[in-house]
């Protein structure tokens, strides 16, 4: 079998992988019987690059339903879970139940949110290409909903468009959606009705098509995060979802930093991570440290090998889905989040005045006369919140984290929001959380040594760094 | 017959007495400790040498000075010390002396007349002796009159030192509230204070705009100028208080006890109070004796009109040889019957009888205005209590939560103490409302007047000429 990926080392392993289950796969469809089995798509299989359809799938209309284990590898969802299925006949049938949830975005952060399933976000819908697939959904909710498959070809009827394709789903009733995948990749589901509102609330989930037939390197470990964003004013309880542009709490599914869950990889194993992002105004550049990566896949389908991004971040707008493989072969923490600064905050208030720099002993002494636990905040920046709520020295409004991260190995990671951990390890025994990574010697970031700063001359005051010349006083 | 000659022989040998010192003032201490249980002293003069009971008042007067001086002391130094309240105790002399005067009868009048002929011969002489002799007649009449104006002037005399307490009590009270306003504003100060310092150092580090700190200099400023204002008027207050305690250089030194006292724990309504306020008012006791007094003018009103002037005497003249002889003259009520004079004395009567009546409707009238004051506005001032400042100082909790949460700037954060603070100012105010209204009812209830709301008495704005109008 011919294979026109690149031939980088690290998809070799994989490769072999790929070839035994191509034959089993292609053994299955030639016995399945597929009605609009072509020549052309055959060979269309057999490694070379697909045209480009209009259907966007280079593969039978129909097959028997997917099996996960059997005909894919399910997705990892850290903090969320795949939402299981019926097989009736031929069809997968689905179930989910629109309806609000008292969700937790980190420990001391819950709100009323809307969900599926008892759950913010909704599960992630996953199956193969080809698979027909029915979904029933159920309104719980007080408010009229429908449900739009994002990236879904499907006939008109079934786009879940209200008002337009179908009547919206009233309170109380259960509609059934049914059409076949004719294409796979990374898609989403959320509400089209009344979306600034509904989707605000939470509405949205993955929706995740494997290929009948993989081509290319199969990963080892593949991941479906969705991100999102929120406005809830601390100490209250429910986001608004009418906030156009000061949003505060900011997600990977529907977590905020430190309720993330990591990303636990083995070292050597292929990655890929989906992401999906359905913010109501705001695109995400996830930043991945320690790594570049391909962009493979967006909702509209595979990229072809040659075309295919390297990055180290990658932006993710609005409405859209970006999928990247990489190869986990360099061991650590590596921190993964939007670089957008103010996303990597939780319940930051805007209306703070700039305090950096400001020497504020006079002041303090004043207004502790009136008010005593007052002391001026910011000006060494944000970082001190987070020491001073965890010793207690400052009381916040109930259920809010403003701004404060977590606990680190060796200090206090101060981050929050849309952040989490990709962390590689060369030996684990499952894949629950192994802890914080341990630096080999010599490889760890220290305070640098009298005897260091004697051999390479360093002054510990910083005088003898190159200055840039001032050209006025 | 007897009686009269009686009468006569007593005020004849009454004549030579002088007046007593401090007359009437027994009844009027006994009236001011039965109606407010405080002590009063007509003090001696300081052109006589100070007697030791002088010298122990003064030095009492200092010692009470000495510390915190507290509602009741201020009470009993204003007494013992107000001069313009020794003004007042001369006119019990004044009207003692009237007394007095009145029970004496006139003095004969000897006419003399020496004529030296032209012609010459012996000189003509004519001596006449002539008495009054309606003074007899009208003496107990005369008294009578004189002493209803005399019990009436002690009672008026009473009711000033009620007015006196009564002025001390609310000028005490506005003085705690003044100075408890003084602390607050200074609260307020220091909260502009240090925002203005806050902005000052956002300023000096290049973060605020100059005109943010502009805008912070003014609130400061304001605020400097609201406590100005505040501390001049808890100076007038003491000024005041000063006046009525009679004290100058460094007696004015004293220390208030600086707290209104707390609300009581439920209202204190007396369904009595329009009762007692009629029953026990030393004014409209006055008024009965002027009404005695009225009466028992128009009663010799007539005859005097009728015959003053008339006069009974002895007259003798030498001219050749002395001739002696009794003399009477009598006015004939030929054009003038006296009519004019009875009706006039019968209108006088009514007149103080209608003034009568229209204070006891005032009186009552103020009874029922004190006692819905004093529900009001003790609710209003238990509301602020239970809950006004409870829910400001909730704010100003929560606002310091949402500020340590740095959603809500430290300026937002002064602003809520700020109102905090000004909360407890109209809490103070509420409160001295209540305890004036209070102690106008306690005074209503000893059976002293009630100003309506506008003006003090004329003993608390020092008019001493009014206030001698007002015993008569």
């Amino acid at each position: 079998m011919e294979d026109k990926t690149a031939d980088n080392q690290h998809f070799r392993l994989a490769e072999r992988r790929l070839s035994r289950r191509k034959v089993l796969l292609s053994g299955a469809y030639l016995a399945g019987g597929a009605v609009l089995l072509g020549s052309s798509r055959l060979a269309a299989q057999q490694g070379a690059e697909a045209p480009m359809q209009a259907n966007g799938g280079d593969t039978p209309t129909a097959g028997a339903p997917g099996l996960p284990g059997k005909d894919y590898t399910p997705v990892v969802v850290p903090n969320g879970w795949t939402l299981p299925f019926k097989v009736i006949g031929d069809t997968k049938v689905f179930h989910l139940v629109a309806e609000e949830v008292y969700h937790e975005f980190a420990p001391n952060l819950k709100a009323h949110c809307w969900g599926y399933n008892g759950s913010v976000h909704g599960p992630v819908i996953e199956a193969v290409e080809g698979d027909r697939v029915r979904i029933f959904v159920t309104n719980k909710l007080a408010a009229p909903t429908t449900v739009h498959w994002h990236g879904v070809i499907l006939p008109s009827g079934m786009d879940g468009v209200g008002g337009l394709t179908q009547r919206a789903i009233r309170p109380g009733e259960t509609f059934v959606y049914e059409f076949t995948l004719k294409q796979h990749g990374t898609f989403m589901y959320h509400s089209h009705h009344d979306e600034m509102t509904q989707m605000g609330m939470g509405m949205v989930g993955l929706f995740i098509v494997h290929p009948r037939v993989r081509k290319g390197a199969v990963p080892d470990r593949d991941f479906a995060l969705m991100l999102h964003e929120w406005a809830i004013e601390p100490g209250t309880e429910r986001p608004n979802p009418n906030e156009m542009t000061d949003f505060n709490v900011l997600t990977i599914n529907a977590k905020a930093f430190p309720g993330t869950a990591p990303l636990v990889v083995k070292q050597g194993e292929r990655v890929r991570i989906r992401f999906g992002n359905l913010s109501a105004m705001d695109h995400h550049p996830i930043h991945l440290h320690g790594y570049y990566f391909k962009l493979t896949e967006t909702d509209g389908g595979s990229i072809p090998e040659s075309a295919q991004w390297p990055e180290t971040t990658v932006l993710v707008p609005v409405g859209s889905t970006r999928t990247i493989e990489f190869v986990a072969d360099n061991p650590g923490d590596w921190a993964m989040h939007c670089h957008m600064t103010h996303h990597i905050m939780n319940q930051m208030g805007h209306d703070f005045p700039n305090l950096i720099g400001v020497d504020a002993k006079s002041p303090d002494k004043t207004i502790s006369s009136l008010l005593p636990d007052y002391m001026t905040m910011g000006a060494e920046g944000m970082g001190e919140m987070a020491e001073h709520m965890e010793s207690g020295h400052m009381a916040v409004p109930p259920n809010s984290i403003p701004m404060v991260g977590a606990v680190g190995p060796h200090d206090i990671i101060t981050m929050g929001g849309m952040f989490t951990i990709l962390k590689v390890r060369e030996n684990l025994n499952g894949y629950s959380d192994p802890g914080w990574y341990k630096n080999p010697p010599g490889t760890e970031s220290l305070p640098a040594s009298e005897s260091s700063l004697r051999e390479n001359g360093i002054a510990q005051d910083g005088s003898s760094a190159h200055r840039l010349k001032k050209i006025d006083g | 017959m007897k009686h009269h000659f009686n009468a006569l022989l007593l005020v004849l040998l009454s004549g030579c007495s002088v007046v007593t010192p401090q007359p009437g003032f027994n009844d009027v201490k006994g009236i001011v400790a039965g109606r407010i249980g405080e002590e009063v002293v007509w003090r001696a003069g300081t052109e006589e040498k100070p007697s030791s009971e002088e010298s122990e008042i003064e030095a009492s007067i200092d010692v009470i000075l000495a510390d915190e001086l507290t509602l009741p002391e201020a009470l009993k130094i204003a007494l013992l010390n107000n001069r313009g309240m020794q003004a007042v105790y001369q006119e019990l002399a004044i009207a003692e002396a009237d007394l007095v005067r009145a029970g004496r009868i006139s003095n004969p009048v000897l006419d003399g007349e020496l004529r030296f002929p032209s012609g010459g011969g012996s000189a003509v002489i004519e001596l006449a002796l002539v008495q009054d002799f309606l003074d007899l007649l009208f003496l107990r009449s005369r008294v009578r009159i004189a002493e209803s104006d005399f019990e009436a002037v002690k009672l008026r005399v009473a009711l000033q030192v009620l007015r006196l307490a009564g002025d001390v009590r609310r000028t005490y009270y506005e003085l705690l509230a003044a100075e408890q306003r003084v602390e607050m504003r200074q609260q307020v100060r220091t909260a502009s204070k240090g925002a203005y310092e806050l902005a000052r150092s956002l300023r000096a580090a290049g973060n605020i705009t100059a005109l943010s700190l502009l805008n912070e200099k003014q609130l400061y400023e304001r605020s400097k100028l609201d406590l100005r204002r505040a501390e001049l008027e808890a100076a007038q207050k003491r000024e005041e208080l000063n006046q009525l305690l009679g004290v100058w250089g460094d007696r004015t030194l004293w220390a208030s006890s600086s707290r209104l006292p707390d609300l009581p724990e439920a209202r204190a309504y007396d369904e009595q109070l329009e009762r007692l306020a009629v029953e026990r008012s030393l004014e409209l006791e006055a008024r009965r004796r002027a009404i005695e007094g009225a009466a028992a003018r128009l009663k010799i009103s007539l005859p005097a009109a009728l015959f003053s002037g008339s006069e009974l005497g002895a007259s003798a003249e030498r001219e050749k040889g002395w001739g002696v002889g009794p003399s009477l003259s009598l006015p004939i009520p030929i054009f003038d019957l006296g009519g004019a004079s009875a009706a006039r004395a019968k209108a006088a009567l009514r007149r103080e009888i209608e003034m009568y009546t229209q204070h006891a409707v005032l009186l009552r009238s103020r009874a029922r205005e004190l006692q819905s004051a004093e529900r009001v506005l003790w609710e209003q001032a238990d509301y602020y209590k239970r809950v006004m400042l409870p829910l400001s100082s909730e704010i100003v909790q929560q606002t310091q939560l949402q500020y340590n949460a740095m959603q809500l700037s430290p300026f937002e954060l002064l602003s809520a103490k700020q109102r905090q603070i000004e909360t407890g100012e109209r809490y103070i105010d509420a409160l001295r409302d209540y305890w004036l209204v209070r102690s106008q009812i306690d005074q209503l209830a000893a059976g002293g007047e009630v100003a309506p709301s506008s003006g003090g008495s004329p003993a608390a704005e020092g008019k001493w000429e009014t206030l001698r109008e007002s015993v008569h």
